[in-house]
């Protein structure tokens, strides 16, 4: 790469971030923005003896395996990692769930739609996942679909992880005690209606069974009206103010949706790392998330991600579907569906970069 | 039994199982794989194993050492853990009732669990040689197990052993346990040449201790003193005894010198050496015809320098030209040791040379002995005998010596060597290649373990580090007459009489 073309690309990037750090920017209208004020950091505590409860970490992981213009195979694993301080607890639920899922695009009339079918792995473990689903692309209905009318259908195949990740969690929320929290990897806002519809069951379920609901985003998009991270904002004004981590910092927003009551904090759990993440708590759920927060912190003086919850760690790495696995299920779906000349036909529609890329 | 690891990879000599947490796995531990057929793996190299890569590892050691932050390994041992390698030694295959014991053809299961060797897993050790000669226990690492490893005592004793280590890792120890379990039987003769009068017990717990001793075990020394028992002898040796040839390998002489010391020989018989030292070198080169008076001068000195002349008071050497003094102790000793006794010699008082000298003279009338013995048909009824020699490489690495001899041919006469040393490097290779049983204590010196790892009965290519790390007493026996390179530790020897005082349970099974 010629070197003044790096140099012009450092230059025009040079003055980013330094103007006003302005308010947080909410697209959506739940969400009424609140400024940046020194008192709203607080300290999180380091003790984590008052955290007697089950913490239970549930996060998702997908792969696409094979995919055409007309349908799509993935790979679906999600899971539960449950601690009680740093010792793993046991769970009466399983730990992991996975299965196939298959997208195909069907046409109503002229409405395209995608049809979502889930396939198990093992059969025990079909009542922890949804049986399918059939998503809408009509303009007007939720807007994030209208675009997916443009993508392929991998972008579904995210769509329909999600959704098994929401059933799981309404699913073992059945297993849980009073007292307890489920830490979603993720946060609480929905894209679509299917998503909308589970997770308003979670929400009354757990207020019934008085589980705690939390999430927090390892990555967040949020950012200020003047085109700023909030990570970055909240992070430089903690510098300024002379505030070390573990820090919390609550309001950037209030929520106005009745459904919802996601309540936005972010948190810096390390010092010397420069990662802050966007924490959620369901606020009727769970009143009080400063022994939550302690824990978290507690989970962040790990040697493999610090500033970073452990549990997060634990429930990424057994939830996550490695790019390696794919190959062998490719070549195993494609011995079996390739036999079908017209199917081997749709799957060559799609591959051709696979071929080139082999030069 | 336990579970002790998993095997996660690898490739056959080279299976790598990660520990589990706590798992005692060492260098050297014995594991179990399987369950039929079973496979016992040895553990040969450790190496830490990490989920995290090495710059974030450096990375978190920085934001630690340097106090940035206080981190910690959230269920480390599931992060951080040993990897082991390791190589399968048997195969152990129950068919019916009966347990087949063999060498690994295939691997152990991909991601089988392994335990910790139990010794029931081993029973079958125990039932081999019982009236072999005892080594020492069976060792999984620096667990000393239950089970006693012996090799048979007639063939081991004939295909002669090797001990090899640097000073103070139990070489001496290893000897006496190795004597002390065979000092009953009348199936084998030992001579054993004792440079550092260690062996026997004159002034210590030793072999005469031992039940036996006083039937099996004789002592010839120098020094009688005050020792007065049954089985004491006076070392003196007639020099009539010593014949021309058994100054082979024992002093450099030159082929002028070698010659005339055979021409002298020839003209005076067995009073050829009392002609050597009576008679001025002048005189007798003209009574020899021959031989050169200078070269007649030379054999005199460097003869009795070898036969320890050099005194001036005939007392003081074991070598005697006294008519009738020491006349039978050769041919006494010889019988001995072809009844299957235990014969040691007291040679902390003998140069090295007098030393050589006398264990080339008895070491060469045992063997023709033999010869004759297996003309006469009679050979394999006699014991067999084994003949000690410390520091070995002295007379094994001289073609001429009887014991190179011994080495190469002694197992059709049914004569071996034991010999001990700390530099096996400097033995020839075609009389290592004889040598079938090695005890290999430690060594940390890199060129020996090449030379004993090369010359293994086993393929032990991978134990350079095991045998590096060997402990005073711990060794690697590797032997035509064991299934795999088994590692021991030989137990003390004067524990053996401190447990027998307490009436503890012994811990010397083999005794």
């Amino acid at each position: 790469m010629p070197e003044d073309a790096i140099q012009r690309v450092v230059q025009a990037l040079k003055d980013l971030g330094t103007g006003a750090p302005g308010v947080p920017y909410f697209h959506e209208g739940i969400y009424t923005p609140v400024g940046f004020e020194r008192a709203n950091f607080r300290v999180i505590g380091n003790l984590m003896a008052g955290i007697q409860k089950k913490i239970v970490c549930v996060d998702g992981g997908n792969l696409e395996i094979l995919s055409t213009p007309g349908f799509s195979i993935s790979v679906i694993r999600v899971a539960g990692i449950a601690f009680k301080g740093f010792e793993r607890a046991k769970n009466r639920f399983p730990q992991r769930v996975e299965c196939f899922c298959i997208v195909k695009t069907v046409f109503e009339g002229k409405e395209k739609k995608f049809q979502i079918s889930y396939f198990p792995v093992k059969e025990e473990h079909a009542e922890f996942l949804p049986g399918g689903y059939t998503l809408s692309t009509e303009p007007g209905r939720i807007e994030a679909l209208w675009e997916l009318n443009l993508k392929p259908l991998s972008a579904i195949s995210n769509h329909a992880r999600k959704y098994a990740e929401w059933f799981y969690l309404k699913r073992i929320l059945e297993f849980l005690e009073e007292g307890d929290v489920v830490l979603r990897d993720g946060i609480f806002q929905v894209s679509d209606e299917i998503e909308a519809g589970i997770a308003k069951e979670i929400f009354e379920k757990a207020r019934n069974r008085k589980v705690g609901l939390a999430a927090l985003a390892k990555t967040t998009s949020l950012l200020t009206d003047t085109g700023m991270p909030v990570v970055q904002v909240l992070q430089t004004l903690a510098d300024q103010w002379q505030i070390e981590a573990p820090w919390y910092y609550f309001p950037v927003a209030e929520n106005l949706d009745p459904d919802v009551n996601a309540d936005i904090y972010f948190v810096k759990f390390c010092n010397s790392m420069d990662y802050a993440f966007r924490f959620e708590v369901m606020r009727q759920t769970l009143p009080d998330p400063f022994p939550l927060l302690t824990f978290l912190h507690a989970h962040s003086q790990n040697c493999i991600f610090p500033g970073y919850p452990y549990i997060l760690v634990a429930a990424d790495k057994i939830a996550r579907v490695e790019q390696k696995e794919g190959k062998p299920l490719y070549l195993r779906l494609l011995s079996l569906l390739g036999k079908d000349r017209r199917i081997r036909r749709a799957i060559k529609s799609l591959d051709a970069h696979e071929m080139i890329s082999k030069y | 039994m336990d579970v002790c690891g998993q095997i996660v990879y690898g490739s056959f000599g080279e299976i790598l199982i990660r520990a589990k947490k706590d798992a005692k796995i060492e260098i050297g531990s014995l594991l179990v794989a399987g369950e039929n057929p079973a496979y016992l793996l040895q553990v040969y190299d450790l190496e830490y194993g990490s989920q995290l890569e090495k710059t974030h590892l450096e990375l978190t050691s920085g934001l630690q050492i340097e106090n940035k932050e206080k981190l910690e390994f959230i269920e480390g041992e599931i992060q951080n853990y040993v990897i082991a390698r390791a190589k399968a030694v048997l195969e152990v295959r129950k068919d019916g009732g009966r347990e087949r014991v063999g060498v690994p053809k295939r691997l152990p299961e991909f991601f089988g669990t392994v335990q910790e060797v139990t010794p029931e897993f081993l029973s079958f050790l125990e039932k081999e040689n019982e009236d072999g000669v005892f080594l020492g226990n069976l060792r999984s690492g620096s667990r000393i197990l239950p089970i006693p490893v012996r090799i048979p005592l007639e063939e081991s004793l004939t295909h002669h052993i090797l001990i090899t280590a640097t000073t103070g890792r139990g070489k001496s120890n290893l000897l006496k346990v190795m004597l002390a379990s065979i000092l009953k039987t009348r199936k084998c003769g030992v001579l054993i040449i004792d440079p550092h009068d260690e062996y026997f017990g004159r002034s210590g717990k030793g072999l005469k201790d031992l039940e036996g001793a006083d039937e099996n075990l004789v002592y010839y020394t120098p020094h009688t003193g005050n020792l007065h028992a049954r089985n004491v002898r006076r070392l003196l040796v007639n020099a009539g005894d010593i014949k021309p040839w058994d100054f082979g390998g024992v002093v450099a002489l030159s082929d002028a010198q070698s010659q005339g010391m055979y021409v002298l020989y020839g003209k005076a018989g067995e009073e050829w050496l009392l002609t050597l030292f009576d008679e001025e070198p002048e005189a007798l080169a003209g009574k020899l015809g021959t031989v050169q008076v200078d070269t007649v001068a030379a054999l005199k000195r460097k003869l009795s320098f070898a036969m320890e002349r050099f005194y001036g008071d005939e007392s003081k050497t074991i070598f005697t030209i006294q008519s009738g003094l020491g006349v039978n102790t050769i041919s006494e000793i010889v019988t001995m040791l072809t009844d299957g006794k235990k014969v040691v010699i007291d040679a902390s008082s003998l140069s090295n040379e007098a030393e050589l000298l006398l264990a080339s003279a008895l070491a060469r009338r045992i063997f023709e002995e033999y010869k004759q013995r297996k003309k006469d048909g009679t050979l394999e009824q006699s014991p067999v005998v084994s003949i000690v020699l410390e520091e070995a490489p002295r007379v094994l690495r001289n073609e001429e010596s009887i014991f190179s001899s011994i080495a190469r041919e002694g197992r059709k006469f049914r004569i071996g060597l034991i010999g001990v040393t700390q530099l096996a490097s400097l033995i020839p290779g075609e009389v290592l290649a004889n040598i079938n049983t090695k005890i290999i204590l430690g060594t940390e010196m890199q060129l020996e373990r090449k030379t004993l790892i090369e010359s293994a009965s086993q393929d032990i290519s991978t134990d350079a580090k095991l045998i590096a790390s060997l402990e005073k007493g711990e060794a690697l026996v590797t032997s035509i007459f064991t299934k795999f390179a088994i590692p021991i530790y030989a137990p003390l020897f004067e524990a053996a009489f401190r447990q027998k005082e307490k009436k503890e349970k012994k811990l010397l099974i083999g005794y």
